[in-house]
């Protein structure tokens, strides 16, 4: 990592809310999600982005993506930035796995690349060829998981942003052996400039980056560490949760009193 | 010298790099071309095919209702008439009234972050340009090879105001895509009336001629009517236009599009929120 390397990705002060139901909200209830977050991405960089609420960080990588708008600030792409690895909502259910792969491939390959990348994926998913030329309606959820992180692992971006990646790509079939798109994401990951979101991955996004961010109430509390942003996030998140149990409380012994009122 | 040299490779770094975004983006419009083929081909039984059959299905039907009804022989082979009217006709409403949903039926790609809604709008307007496109070749060549007339120089002349029409088409269609983000109330009523209007009032079903005096000033205010009527001039020379304009037709559809460009590039991050 290079402090002083030209940022691929930079987010400047970036607010986001989301209306409705967060957690406990109610539909007319805002949510803040980012509120006023600044950061910069250079060279190198692997950063573990850990929230005390999962849709926040998983929010802040959708933003970092280009895939939902900020309410406020900017963004800032100066390379080829990965969709959120592991999700693709542009794969079209009618098209086969082949065609929404090649699709893909032709907007971010070079032509030259599409055979060798087409048959890449297929390899990794483990597809027959009438598999791969087949709806992707009709693949199994899991081989659906393994064919969206592979397509995003094949094509080659400068800085790979990782969403929720599932874990049905860690085991295949009854052998229980791993797929291969495990190792080659090891391999494809290795020395990449990286940013992944510890929403219910907590484990995979230590193995993965070497520093992190802790996003306490939509805001960057800690930036350092990763497992001491693991920490804070999982204390805020107890905190949370605490307040929560208390408010059930208090509102069920309200509901209690008032029918006491009406009964007498 | 060095300065000048210096600004030679700038220029030619400049000109490289415009040339790389130009062949990306007609890469981008191309790849989404083909999707919307195959998505239109998985959607019907029979596939590909059925992508061309299902226009010719539905211009066949309004053109028996019309040749039932007694068309005029005058001039062009009534078949050629019609569908030199049908076919221009249907290749402006596929591009510019479908683009009211334009940014809602292609939100999935924009996911894609390199796609905009300018890359979706110009990949559905080629395919619907190629189909139609296709189509009036089909029956230009046959009507042609029938009569035993047929001109590569009309051909010519038809396809220029083909590719005319269909940027008419796509000028009002980025414009469409953009009100009918902003205004859904006013795309429904778009949808359900500007369709039957143009359709009576572009000239697909009588020749300008016919038209009375009074109203003809209020057609040819359609620019569309203009390119129709001068599709089947390019036909037979002898088929009179009175009114058309050449001129017209061609910087009203000019300007159409530039003034959808200009009002498209303020808007697109619009276009791009989650919420309308």
């Amino acid at each position: 990592m290079n402090p002083y390397a030209e940022p691929l990705l930079e987010l400047k002060k970036a607010s986001k809310a989301y209306n409705g139901s967060v957690n406990t909200l109610s539909p007319d209830e805002t949510s803040v999600l980012l509120d006023d977050v600044s950061l910069v991405v250079r060279p190198g960089d692997r950063i573990g982005i850990f929230s005390s609420r999962n849709i926040e960080s998983i929010s802040l990588i959708n933003c970092l993506a280009g895939i939902s708008s900020l309410d406020k600030g900017e963004l800032i792409h100066r390379a080829s930035v990965s969709w959120p690895v592991g999700a693709n909502d542009a794969l079209d259910p009618k098209l086969t796995g082949h065609a929404n792969a090649r699709f893909a491939f032709e907007i971010y390959e070079d032509p030259a690349n599409y055979q060798e990348k087409l048959e890449l994926v297929r390899n990794l998913c483990e597809l027959t060829e009438d598999q791969f030329h087949s709806p992707i309606s009709t693949y199994l959820g899991r081989d659906l998981q393994i064919f969206r992180l592979a397509l995003s692992l094949v094509i080659d971006f400068d800085c790979y942003l990782i969403g929720r990646v599932g874990d049905g790509w860690k085991r295949k079939g009854q052998v229980r052996k791993p797929s291969p798109v495990f190792a080659y994401m090891k391999e494809k990951l290795e020395g990449k400039t990286l940013l992944i979101t510890s929403a219910k991955q907590a484990i995979f996004a230590l193995r993965y980056c070497t520093t992190g961010i802790a996003i306490i109430d939509g805001k960057i509390a800690y930036n350092g560490d990763p497992k001491v942003c693991l920490d804070m996030a999982l204390e805020h998140r107890q905190q949370l949760t605490l307040q929560q149990i208390e408010a059930n409380t208090a509102s069920d012994s309200d509901d209690l009193s008032g029918e006491d009122l009406d009964e007498s | 010298m060095k300065t000048k040299k210096l600004q030679g490779n700038q220029f030619f770094q400049l000109l490289s790099k415009a040339y790389g975004k130009a062949y990306l983006q007609a890469r981008i419009v191309a790849a989404i071309s083909q999707r919307e083929l195959r998505l239109r081909a998985s959607k019907g039984l029979l596939g590909v095919a059925g992508v061309f059959i299902e226009p010719i299905l539905g211009i066949a039907t309004f053109m028996a209702l019309r040749l039932l009804a007694g068309a005029r022989t005058d001039y062009i082979n009534p078949l050629l008439s019609l569908s030199l009217g049908f076919i221009p006709f249907f290749l402006f409403s596929d591009v510019a009234i479908k683009s009211l949903d334009g940014v809602q039926k292609n939100s999935k790609l924009y996911f894609y972050r390199r796609i905009k809604p300018l890359d979706a709008l110009f990949g559905d307007a080629f395919l619907t340009t190629q189909v139609y496109g296709i189509l009036m070749l089909f029956l230009y060549v046959s009507v042609s090879a029938w009569e035993w007339n047929f001109s590569i120089e009309v051909l010519g002349i038809l396809s220029i105001l083909f590719i005319i029409v269909a940027i008419f088409g796509l000028g009002v269609g980025l414009n469409t895509l953009i009100f009918g983000h902003r205004l859904p109330l006013l795309a429904l009523f778009v949808r359900l009336t500007v369709r039957r209007l143009l359709l009576f009032t572009s000239c697909v079903f009588f020749p300008i001629r016919l038209i009375p005096d009074q109203f003809r000033i209020w057609i040819l205010w359609n620019p569309l009517a203009h390119g129709i009527e001068l599709m089947r001039h390019a036909v037979n020379p002898a088929y009179p236009i009175p009114g058309v304009s050449m001129s017209y037709f061609l910087f009203s559809s000019l300007g159409l599009l530039f003034i959808g460009f200009l009002i498209y590039g303020n808007n697109e991050q619009l276009l791009l929120a989650d919420d309308p």
